[in-house]
């Protein structure tokens, strides 16, 4: 049995993958955080034996617990990890000469959620991820974690957070490569936001659908390189990214 | 010229603050921005390895030592930056540096794989910096990011390399922003070497 731990899996993207892992046969793990949306459900009920939604909040080490609690419960072993949960949040409060002042709280968050976060579920699932076949551990970044392309002038705290993903999967990536796991960061685009009754909220033509960025992720996050050793950021049309 | 540092607090912090003194600066360290009528010169000197931040993936991780260092090593040199941004308007350098290190926060070339609250927070800090250029660069600001090499230069040394780094014009033509080396965001250590984000 093949198995997947999706974390922020409740819509768009990580709701996406979970389809596409369930296409390749695999068992899905699907971390909930979100109370009003119920699409998990749909998916577990049309997947019975083969999806299970676990309560989890990655910014919080009792709930990581419980989530691994919960997993140990079904599963001896876990193939992939792929990190998906992000906290965005709005542009106030974190930009220079901005009409608020920074608030260094929600700096804080952004941090917590996007690159301690999946840091700790690393760290809880590890013993199963190490009994697991292929361990592949997978990020979701973000063209905007890139400091060498960075061209915005505000609204650093999301950017600044998926940098510290950055370092953080480097560091893992130091320790763990040589014990046979093997990393993805994936840039997905500029998606569009999934409601809770499933429709897709179009805020401008140039956002591509999460299932089209699902899709282009699966080669990526399935696929073997040649030269594993190196830690790229990779884009949903394939193109590398500086860091 | 006048210049600000955040803190004293580090052998580097303390060997900068002595020699821009010697070198006929007016220098503030740690007062309140506030009672500052203009600054030329800010340095955000905060560089906190905190006791603790020293697990790898496989061992217990704290997680507020992580949070302790990204408000100590992220937050208070931008919260830092943005209190200043009054008194460096008025000032005619505005010049901003802050501290890091390249090799625990570049995340092309680190090879650590321990100490992930200061490599997190310092590598948020460039990103963060970097948003901070982009915005201010086009009413005048040049930024600097310095590696003091801490452990590896003498206080001393690295204090004139900052000094040096902190002080001088890159190329800067005007007319030509294309030829202009200070749009280039960078990371420099006390050795005069260039590091990868």
């Amino acid at each position: 049995m093949k198995t997947v731990l999706i974390t922020g899996a409740d819509r768009g993207l990580g709701l996406a993958l979970a389809r596409e892992y369930l296409k390749l046969g695999y068992t899905v793990f699907a971390g909930r955080f979100l109370a009003d949306y119920a699409l998990l459900d749909d998916l577990a009920a049309e997947n019975p034996g083969r999806l299970f939604p676990v309560p989890l909040d990655v910014s919080d080490p009792r709930s990581i617990d419980s989530a691994y609690a919960e997993v140990s419960r079904h599963a001896d072993h876990l193939d992939v990890f792929v990190s998906d949960a992000a906290y965005m949040g709005g542009p106030e409060n974190s930009r220079i000469r901005g009409e608020e002042k920074i608030d260094p709280a929600l700096m804080c968050k952004s941090v917590r959620v996007n690159a301690l976060g999946p840091l700790l579920c690393v760290h809880r699932f590890l013993p199963m991820l190490q009994a697991g076949e292929e361990k592949r551990l997978c990020f979701i970044s973000s063209e905007v974690s890139s400091v060498a392309l960075m061209l915005r002038d505000g609204d650093f705290r999301y950017c600044m957070s998926k940098t510290a993903l950055n370092m953080a999967v480097r560091m893992m990536h130091n320790a763990l490569f040589p014990a046979g796991f093997t990393f993805r960061l994936y840039q997905p685009g500029w998606m569009r936001r999934q409601m809770p009754d499933g429709s897709l909220y179009n805020r401008d033509d140039r956002q591509i659908d999460p299932g089209f960025s699902a899709a282009r992720a699966m080669p990526v996050f399935t696929g073997r390189r040649a030269d594993e050793g190196r830690l790229e950021l990779v884009d949903y049309l394939g193109s590398v990214w500086p860091f | 010229m006048i210049a600000y540092l955040t803190n004293c607090n580090s052998d580097f912090a303390r060997a900068l603050r002595e020699r821009l003194l010697r070198g006929g600066h007016e220098v503030y360290a740690g007062e309140a921005l506030s009672s500052l009528s203009s600054l030329d010169l800010f340095v955000a000197t905060e560089d906190e390895r905190l006791s603790g931040d020293d697990f790898t993936v496989r061992e217990e991780i704290d997680p507020e030592i992580v949070m302790r260092s990204v408000e100590e090593n992220l937050c208070a040199p931008i919260l830092a930056l943005e209190a200043a941004l009054p008194a460096l308007d008025k000032g005619t350098l505005k010049r901003v540096c802050f501290i890091t290190s390249g090799a625990e926060a570049s995340v092309n070339w680190s090879e650590k794989t321990s100490g992930y609250g200061y490599a997190m927070a310092k590598a948020a800090l460039a990103q963060a910096a970097r948003i901070c250029c982009n915005r201010l660069y086009p009413e005048g600001y040049t930024f600097r990011m310095f590696d003091p090499l801490v452990g590896r230069v003498p206080p001393e040394l690295a204090a004139a390399a900052a000094e040096e780094i902190f002080l001088c014009s890159r190329a800067y033509d005007p007319d030509n922003l294309r030829r202009t080396d200070e749009a280039r965001f960078v990371l420099r250590d006390a050795l005069g070497r260039e590091w990868p984000w």
